[in-house]
This record gives C-alpha cells, sequence and structure tokens, in this order.
C-alpha cells in the first residue's frame, strides 16, 4: 500500500509548544513517526555553570511556563538538601499550597487542550475560565499569575494570612460544583467518550518499558505517585493515589480530572493545619555536595539532579522532566491510530516541550 | 442517547451570562498589590553599589559608579524581582504594570543630579534671589565644632554674619538673614542649621568654648595645633603649582611660587578645613600627621624647577618624582623639546599643554568662564579659540568643563589661536 | 514512604547485567544522564523499584564505548542518544532512526 509522510507540527493549532512529527500514513492511519525536536532548546542545563547559584533560580523557573512553579521548589529543595538546612513548617505548607494551586491549574489547561483537541472549543473555553480564577488566586498571593518567582533557598518569600487563604478555600466550593457538571461532559457525554474510549492504549508492561510516569502510568494501573515521598508537607497531609485500569486516553482524562478534586482537598487540608512561624530562613555561604531530588509536576516525576562544589556556580544541574520521560511512549502509541486522533494522542501525554527541551 | 445533552446547561448559562473576559487593553489588567511589573528605581536613594547588575539574571541592569547612572534593558528584564530583593538600599521597587510594549528594544538610564560644584575662582555665594528656603526657621550655630574659618560670612549674601578668630566670636544678625541655606551648605565642619524658631535673638553672638572639643566627625582638633598634629602636605611629584587651592584656601595660608617651584603653606592659619583638598585637580593635597610643624610657615618644593621657555609654558619637569621638602634648589636645564614633523606655519615648540579639538569645539566660552588664570578666549564671530600659554597653569578645569569634550592635554605644537 | 536514594558504583562490564536484573525484578528505568569530570564522564543510570531509587554510576573516558541498555528498556534511547548528542559519550547499539535528531546543535556543547 502506498505510504504518505505528513508533517505535524511545529506550529499547530492544538500544540502548547513546538514538536515535529513526520507521520508515516498509511490511507489515514498512521504506521510510523519520526519525531524531530530541538526547537526550543536554550542550553539551561549548560547555564548553571555560568550564573551564581542564587540568580539560577530565576533562570530555572523559566524553563517551562505551565509547570514553573514545581522547577522552582524543585531547585530550592535540593540546594536545601546540599546545604543540609531544614526549612521552616509554614513555608513547607505554603509550598504545598502553590504547588497544588499549580497542578489545578495545569490541569484545566489541559482539560481545555483535549477538548480543543477533538473539536470541542465551547468545552475548551468553559475550562479555561474555571482555570481563570486560579490564576488569579495565584496573581493574588505571589504576583505573577504563571511564573510566581516566589520560592527562595530557605523558604518562600511572600506570606498567605488567614484572610486570604480562607478566602481561596470559600472559593473552592463554587468552583468544586461547576467543575463537577463540566467533568460529567469529558467523562459522560456520548461524543467525547467516542474520541476517547480505546484510543491510545498502553498496557501495564509497555507502560513500565516504555518509561511512562505520572498519570500515563496511573491510568495504566501503576500506583506511584510521587508526592508519596513526603516532601514538602505531603507527609501531613493524607490523599489517595488515584488511578485507573482503562488504559486508553479516557483513563487518563478520569485520572487528572480526580486529580483536580483531589487537589482541592489537599489544599483544604493544608489551610486547616498550616501552623504559624517564619517563612525564610537565611542561608549563606556556597553549597558543596550533590542531591537527588523528586517531586511529582503535574505531568509525572520529575527527578533534579545537582552536583556543587563550593563555588558560586553549580557544577552540574540536570532535570529529567516528566514529558521527556513520556515522549517515548508516545512515539509508540501512535502507529495504529487514526490520523485525526493524532492530536489527541499527543496531547494525553500532556506534553510539555519546553521542558523536555530546556 | 442520555449522553447528549451534557453540555446543553453551560451553553444555556452561557447565553445569559456576560463575558468572563476582560477587553484588555481597553480596560487597563487586572493588578493586585503584589502584581510584579516594570522594575522602577529611586535614583536620589540609589548608592551605585551594583548588586542589582551582580543579582540580574538576564543582565538586564548595569551601573555606573562613576557617571552616577542606573540604566535597565527593558525587553531583557523578566520581571523576576531579585533586583528588588537584594538591593541594600530598597530603593528598587516594582510597578504593578509591564513596561508599555515598543518596536525596538531600549534602555532606560536614570542619572543622578550632581550637587552644584562652587565656582572655582571665586566666593561668591550661590544665587538664591533673596528668597528663604526655610522661611520659619533661624540660623544658629555648634560652636564645638566650629573653626573660625569665616567661609560662612563670604558667602553670606547679605552679610548678616561675622566672623572673629582672633577673638573666638561668631555672629549673626538674624533680622538680615535670609535663611538661604548657604553658609549651612559651605561650612566645612557642619557646624551651622536651620532650626526652628524658638525665641531665638535678633543679634547673636557666639563664643567659642574654652574646653577643646572633638567632634566624632572629623578627626581634626578645634584649637591651636600642637606639634606633631594633623596638617596639610602636598605632593610635589604630581602638584602642577596651578594656585587653586591658594585661591579655595579660606585663611589664605598657602602661597604657591610657580617661578621658584615652592608651595608653602602657613600652619598657624591653617585650619585643616580641607577646602584646598577638594579643588585640587591633581590629588596633590592629603592630610597628615607626619612631618607637620605647626609653628610657622612649611615650604615645599620641586627639586627640578619648573621651566618657563620664550613661547610655551612646558612644564615638562614634573614628571619625576620629587617628595622631600627640602629648601629651594637650582635644577639643571631641561633640554628643547624636539619639534615635531608637524610644525605649524607659525614655527611653535612642541611641548605640552592644552589641545583643542576645534571640529566639535561649539565656541560656547565655558572653558573661559572656568579658567582661573583667564588664558583662554573665545571670539565667536571670528570661530576662533586662542590660549596665553604662559598664563595657562595647566590646572585641567577647562577640559573637565568643556561639554564637548574638545579639551585635552597632550604634547602639542603650542600654538596659541586655532581657527574652525 | 521513606526517600531513599541508593548509589551503586559499577563498572561498564557489568552495567548490562544488572540492568537485566533490574527489568526482571520489574522497576522502572527512571533516567540516564552524563557528568563532565576532569578527564571523562561519569554516567549515572537510574532505576526505580517502587520508591526506591537506586543510582547506578559509572565513570568512564573519553573513548570508553558504552554498550546501549536499550534491548532491555527501549525507553533508554532517548537518554543515551542525548548523552551522545550534547556530551559526545559514545555509545553503541542505539536501534534508533539515524535520521532522528534530539537537539539542532554543532559539536558537543556540553563537553
Amino acid at each position: 500500500m502506498k505510504r504518505t509522510i505528513v508533517p505535524f507540527g511545529p506550529q499547530h493549532p492544538v500544540l502548547p509548544e513546538p514538536i515535529h512529527l513526520d507521520l508515516v500514513l498509511e490511507d489515514e492511519k498512521v504506521v510510523e513517526a519520526i519525531p524531530s525536536f530541538g526547537f526550543v532548546h536554550r542550553g539551561m542545563e549548560d547555564l548553571a555553570s555560568k550564573r551564581d547559584f542564587n540568580d539560577y533560580l530565576y533562570v530555572v523557573e523559566r524553563i517551562c511556563g505551565i509547570c514553573s512553579y514545581m522547577h522552582g521548589m524543585s531547585y530550592c529543595e535540593g540546594a536545601e538538601r546540599i546545604f543540609g538546612v531544614e526549612i521552616p513548617d509554614r513555608a513547607k505548607y505554603l509550598r504545598t499550597i502553590w504547588c497544588e494551586l499549580s497542578r489545578l491549574h495545569s490541569h484545566l489547561l489541559w482539560l481545555g487542550l483535549l477538548a480543543d483537541a477533538f473539536g470541542f472549543e465551547a468545552l475548551f473555553m468553559q475550562s479555561w475560565r474555571i482555570r481563570e480564577k486560579i490564576l488569579d488566586m495565584v496573581e493574588d498571593s505571589t504576583g505573577g499569575r504563571l511564573i510566581s518567582s516566589v520560592n527562595l533557598i530557605g523558604g518562600v518569600a511572600r506570606d498567605m494570612d488567614r484572610e486570604m487563604l480562607d478566602g481561596f478555600v470559600k472559593q473552592f466550593d463554587k468552583m468544586e460544583s461547576e467543575l463537577r457538571s463540566l467533568t460529567k461532559v469529558f467523562l459522560k457525554d456520548t461524543t467525547v467518550r467516542a474520541r476517547l474510549f480505546e484510543v491510545g492504549v498502553l498496557t501495564k508492561t509497555d507502560a513500565i518499558l516504555y518509561g511512562a510516569v505520572g498519570p500515563m502510568m496511573r491510568a495504566s494501573g501503576i500506583e506511584l505517585d510521587t508526592r508519596k515521598l513526603g516532601y514538602a508537607a505531603y507527609g501531613d497531609i493524607d490523599f489517595d493515589i488515584i488511578t485507573s485500569n482503562g488504559c486508553d486516553s479516557l483513563a487518563r482524562c478520569e485520572v487528572r480530572i480526580g486529580e483536580i478534586f483531589q487537589s482541592f482537598n489537599i489544599i483544604r487540608q493544608a489551610v486547616a493545619k498550616i501552623p504559624d512561624g517564619e517563612i525564610c530562613i537565611s542561608v549563606k555561604g556556597n553549597p558543596k555536595g550533590e542531591a537527588t531530588v523528586r517531586m511529582e509536576q503535574p505531568r509525572g516525576e520529575a527527578l533534579y539532579y545537582m552536583k556543587a562544589n563550593g563555588t558560586r556556580n553549580l557544577e552540574r544541574f540536570r532535570v529529567r522532566t516528566p514529558t521527556f520521560s513520556n515522549i517515548y511512549s508516545l512515539l509508540k502509541i501512535l502507529p495504529g491510530a487514526q490520523f485525526a486522533d493524532v492530536p489527541l494522542l499527543i496531547l494525553t501525554i500532556d506534553p510539555c516541550i519546553s521542558c523536555t527541551e530546556r | 442517547m442520555a449522553g447528549i445533552f451534557k453540555f446543553t446547561k453551560f451553553a444555556l448559562r452561557n447565553l445569559f451570562t456576560k463575558p468572563a473576559t476582560r477587553a484588555y487593553p481597553s480596560v487597563p489588567a487586572r493588578q493586585t498589590p503584589r502584581t510584579r511589573g516594570a522594575v522602577q528605581v529611586n535614583i536620589d536613594d540609589c548608592i551605585f553599589c551594583g548588586l542589582c547588575n551582580r543579582r540580574c539574571p538576564a543582565d538586564a541592569i548595569s551601573v555606573d559608579r562613576a557617571a552616577k547612572s542606573w540604566s535597565i534593558k527593558r525587553m531583557s528584564c523578566v520581571q523576576c524581582g531579585n533586583c528588588v530583593l537584594n538591593c541594600p538600599k530598597k530603593c528598587l521597587t516594582m510597578e504593578g504594570a509591564y513596561s508599555a510594549p515598543a518596536c525596538e528594544k531600549r534602555s532606560e538610564l536614570f542619572r543622578k543630579k550632581e550637587s552644584p560644584i562652587p565656582a572655582v575662582h571665586t566666593l561668591a555665594p550661590a544665587p538664591t534671589d533673596g528668597k528663604a528656603i526655610a522661611p520659619d526657621r533661624v540660623l544658629v550655630i555648634d560652636m564645638t565644632s566650629c573653626v573660625l574659618c569665616g567661609l560662612c560670612a563670604r558667602r553670606c549674601p547679605t552679610g548678616a554674619l561675622s566672623v572673629d578668630r582672633k577673638a573666638g566670636i561668631w555672629t549673626v544678625d538674624r533680622a538680615a538673614c535670609l535663611q538661604c541655606g548657604n553658609c549651612v551648605n559651605g561650612c566645612p565642619k557642619k557646624s551651622l542649621a536651620l532650626v526652628p524658631e524658638n525665641g531665638h535673638p535678633q543679634v547673636e553672638t557666639y563664643t567659642r568654648s574654652a574646653a577643646p572639643a572633638t567632634s566624632e566627625k572629623t578627626e581634626t582638633p578645634i584649637t591651636a595645633q600642637p606639634k606633631g598634629e594633623i596638617g596639610i602636605t602636598v605632593d610635589l611629584s604630581t602638584c602642577i603649582l596651578c594656585g587653586l587651592c591658594v585661591r579655595r584656601c579660606p585663611t589664605s595660608a598657602i602661597a604657591v611660587d610657580r617661578k621658584a617651584g615652592t608651595w608653602s603653606i602657613n600652619r598657624q592659619s591653617c585650619v585643616v578645613c580641607g577646602n584646598c583638598l577638594d579643588v585640587c585637580h591633581k590629588h596633590s593635597l592629603s592630610k597628615t600627621t607626619e612631618g607637620i610643624d605647626t609653628s610657622g610657615i612649611q615650604v615645599y618644593a620641586k627639586t627640578v624647577e619648573l621651566k618657563a621657555e620664550a613661547t610655551s609654558a612646558a612644564p615638562a619637569a614634573k614628571s619625576e618624582p620629587v617628595v622631600e621638602a627640602t629648601p629651594v634648589e637650582t635644577a639643571p636645564q631641561l633640554p628643547a623639546p624636539a619639534p615635531s614633523s608637524e610644525a605649524s606655519a607659525t614655527d611653535a615648540p612642541v611641548g605640552n599643554g592644552i589641545a583643542i579639538d576645534m571640529d566639535t569645539c561649539v565656541l560656547c566660552g565655558l572653558c573661559v568662564k572656568k579658567c582661573p588664570t583667564s588664558a583662554i578666549t573665545v571670539d565667536r564671530a571670528a570661530k576662533s579659540w586662542s590660549i596665553d600659554r604662559e598664563g595657562c597653569v595647566l590646572c585641567g578645569s577647562c577640559i573637565t568643563a568643556c561639554p564637548k569634550k574638545s579639551l585635552s592635554e597632550a604634547e602639542i605644537p603650542l600654538l596659541k589661536t586655532y581657527t574652525k | 514512604m521513606p526517600n531513599i536514594v541508593e548509589t551503586v558504583s559499577i563498572g561498564p562490564a557489568v552495567l548490562k547485567r544488572y540492568i537485566k536484573e533490574a527489568a526482571a525484578e520489574g522497576c522502572r528505568l527512571v533516567q540516564i544522564h552524563a557528568n563532565r569530570t576532569r578527564d571523562g564522564y561519569q554516567l549515572i543510570y537510574s532505576i526505580a523499584s517502587g520508591y526506591h531509587l537506586i543510582n547506578l554510576e559509572m565513570v568512564i573516558s573519553e573513548d570508553t564505548e558504552v554498550e546501549s541498555i536499550s534491548g532491555t528498556y527501549p525507553a533508554a534511547q532517548l537518554y543515551e542518544q542525548e548523552m551522545a548528542e550534547l556530551f559526545g559519550v559514545k555509545i553503541v547499539g542505539i536501534p534508533e532512526d539515524p535520521r532522528v535528531k534530539l537537539y539542532h546543535v554543532q559539536g558537543h556543547p556540553m563537553k
């Protein structure tokens, strides 16, 4: 049968960031996908050896716009482990709250893009309308909508007082009821289900072999969530790991929607339990040593390796972002899919190409 | 079938609610008290330490200490707030809005206004139009730090002050006082102040306190200096004997003899106010406690004599290091400088002198005003700039004053007149 | 869960055996990266068994050829290709399409 090659990307309305795929088609069915990356490679890992480690924090935050908060937080966490300092408890709870707000905004963004991918623009707009309220909360507390610049080595730079925290929690009730109706459309609507059910199947064994992380992995039945390691204040908070056995795009949608509601609960718990105290300790001197930090970003498990040798610059800073891991599984679920499902499949891994190609 | 109308509720509600979007930029963007935007600087508080420059991850800020300027590349700034966090004087703030978009990359420069340099050749007070800067205040003095130098009396536009060194008295006529603050600004010991009125008499006389008080601010004792105390000394290797210090000395303690190559100071008159230090362009003067003989006049002499040749004023000798304060000696004659190949038609000798670039000169005449010996003349009509090489003392005031940087000191054929 | 990160130093000869054993136990590959040392590289293979992370450290010289582990973990291809492109580590046996280049860079920028 004759094969056609269709170039997909790097600019495509459904892609949040540029990635290029050469799709080899046999009459509307994808046979092979040849990727081409490198459109947003900025050499951020190399930059670590050229910038003062305090200032490099602001560069790390800007590796990606959507996952920005957790990049900054992981960098601070790694530096704190190298210095061997323990940040105040209040700072840990504040970081947890901002982490979960970041997860909320990222999942709502993903829901919108998913709806856009199968053409349901109104659903896309409604998801983002709810997301705006989260972004307003983040701006009220930190000063920036996406890039918050609120982490410091030794704690956080801004405090959220009781009034602000209670105000946020009060807004959650209304948002939750709106989201319940919205997510019912994602999960129960016939047309949406027809697009998502049994599309892009990744079995459990394949998920481990191909290195899937995060909701990709949890939707295939693997019960692993890096938040259970107990960094920040997650050790004190009760939450379940949300998994699904569907292994398809609908299952991934379920997992992410479940995580949205779980985030609301986690923030409620953190706001109830947050202790008083200071928010930052001062850390002086140059770091020396190495640290490996693992964090659960909205897209999956991210691993940070930092090595310092006693000078103002870090010797090595390695970020293994979740999308880097998920890209391979993407290349494996594309063959066999319909051409019209390709944007959808690319989105089910929640691609963050800026993170991949720092 | 039942699953088709799940979205209907949203669609219907959307019909009857107002839009969730904001028509930015017609409507201003949402701002919160913590919103981060463009970085602004309060240049008056800035000390130009350069910390913000070093902390900026995008290298957007540059600080020039000498020029007292702070500039930011608006398009490079990522609004991270690191500079604001690290500024030791807290003079940086973040506005609530980003800087406006533009078609080209631009920088914004902020420069600290210099405080006006007092005129070098006269001690005339700064013009105040006779208006008071602090009309409800009165002038008082702290006699513990006053050295009775008399600068305040000279600067007073109405002659309201009088100082008697011998008697140790300082008098103010508050009726004549305009509260202009000229004396307060000019006092080298910061003894004067304008304070709120509180039953002060119209004419008041202050006497210097009997016990010698030492103020923490200066290292100079007020009473007559015993031997071995602090005094002014000169480094004759850099001194060009221009005489500016003579003019600035409020007690006329310094004398300079160009022909003889000597610089002398009357230690009895010298109050170590430091005015001569401030004005010396060559930074030859300094305060020291070594070798100070306060009994009378101390003379410092250059061991190599300044040559005053027929048509040039070429003190080429000052490059040789001379540091001891010895009596005047006659020095060997300097060889005449070789005429350069670019000798002009007038066949002027080559030597060290003020050079002018007539292409950039705008004949503004500022150099004329600044020249302490009135050696320069500018004729705008004839488009010419002339210098009296004998009168020129190479103090460099004209070089500093020239707004077009047309003047410099160099080894040149020493012409007297230049035309455009 | 306790956050355990174990570091084990190995040599190139035993790498393949370790990886095969790990795969047999159901561990997943987390990441592979390279650090530049004075006269060579330090490769770190991170494997996770549940929440327990094991870093296999391997110090090699610039010319050592390392065998690819993509036979066991196909996901390793991307990591190994990144190391080869950015650092210049010599890895043999990557079954990736030679047309695929991860980063459009000249030379080896982090060498």
